[in-house]
């Protein structure tokens, strides 16, 4: 009986961990994909000091959520969204306007791998 | 290098947690649907120490599914006899009254060969003094022999044995076993009797088991450099 009750409350204790998880890694990403899709708009309206603002929010979200997602997300995709958003918001700028869309869409791609791995 | 030493060890304490919470047996001994979930278990456990970007919790999290379906299951077949025989199968005669059951070989695709070495692994050598072999699910085969071809035990001779008596280590190299002592229902004072009679100290013993009646079986430690 007791490796039963070990088991089950093991089991338990990784399915609740599962579903926290999960509840949570897409609620960052929704929330960082949310503040880059509005960096990506305000960059094509030619407002790129609040897209770099943006931006930059979106970069220190990710940071301050990254480690916590980093115990449950393959750290390869991790790394793909870090290096998408690290240095996006310098980016943001008339002559770098292209270069800024492209890396904030492969975050947005990025990001929806990191979802796609729960 | 250090991640890998951690993750090697949070995995290792998780498979073998596992397997305890499992149940210890053999591997010969394993049903089918054990083995598989052991196979399946080291698996798991493989895969986050080959692969450092998997993370160390999604190996913990299959294992601990695994072992908890196995156990649960295992619970289930207890109480459900027809989920026992879906998972596990059933026994099968395969020899009667020293006459082989053909068809019931075909259906466990045992050869002759096969046969005659699992008889032989049981030290019977004609399948005619066999009365009944059975194949159990985990692969092995029991042989009840006939009547005539079965060792005599006391019982048959008419004598009556002593009751059999259990020896257990009370110190096992130069420590005491404080549940063994307390298995036999023995004082402390009686086995320092014993190691005071053989001139020695428990530190110097290599092994010492004593039976309820304190028999005793004394091995000193050898000066092995």
């Amino acid at each position: 009986m007791k490796r039963v009750v070990t088991s089950v409350f093991a089991f338990i204790i990784m399915l609740s961990l599962g579903t926290v998880s999960t509840v949570y890694f897409d609620k960052t990403c929704a929330e960082v994909q949310s503040a880059i899709n509005e960096a990506i708009r305000l960059a094509e309206s030619g407002n790129y000091e609040n897209a770099a603002t943006v931006a930059q929010n979106a970069e220190n979200l990710w940071d301050s959520k990254k480690k916590l997602l980093s115990y449950v997300v393959n750290h390869g995709y991790i790394y793909e969204v870090d290096e998408r958003l690290t240095g996006l918001s310098q980016l943001s700028s008339e002559e770098a306007k292209e270069e800024f869309l492209s890396c904030a869409e492969q975050a947005v791609q990025a990001l929806d791998y990191v979802k796609s791995d729960k | 290098m250090l991640t890998v030493i951690f993750r090697t060890a949070i995995l290792y304490l998780f498979v073998i947690i596992g397997l305890r919470l499992m149940g210890k047996r053999q591997i010969g001994e394993m049903q089918p649907g054990e083995l598989v979930v052991t196979l399946l278990i080291s698996e798991m456990a493989a895969i986050p120490l080959q692969d450092i970007s998997q993370p160390v919790l999604l190996g913990v999290a299959a294992i601990s599914t695994l072992v908890f379906l196995e156990v649960i299951f295992s619970v289930l077949a207890l109480k459900i006899p027809r989920l026992h025989r879906l998972v596990s199968g059933s026994s099968r005669i395969i020899i009667r009254d020293g006459v082989i059951d053909q068809r019931e070989m075909r259906e466990l695709r045992i050869n002759i060969a096969d046969l005659v070495e699992l008889l032989r692994d049981r030290d019977v050598y004609d399948i005619s003094t066999v009365a009944y072999a059975i194949m159990e699910t985990n692969g092995s085969l029991n042989v009840l022999l006939k009547t005539n071809a079965q060792t005599a035990t006391k019982a048959d001779v008419g004598k009556s044995g002593s009751r059999a008596v259990l020896p257990l280590p009370v110190v096992s190299d130069g420590k005491w076993m404080p549940d063994a002592m307390k298995e036999l229902d023995i004082d402390r004072r009686d086995v320092d009797k014993i190691i005071k009679q053989n001139k020695t100290t428990a530190e110097d013993i290599f092994l010492l088991s004593v039976d309820k009646s304190l028999n005793y079986t004394l091995i000193k430690k050898e000066n092995v450099g």
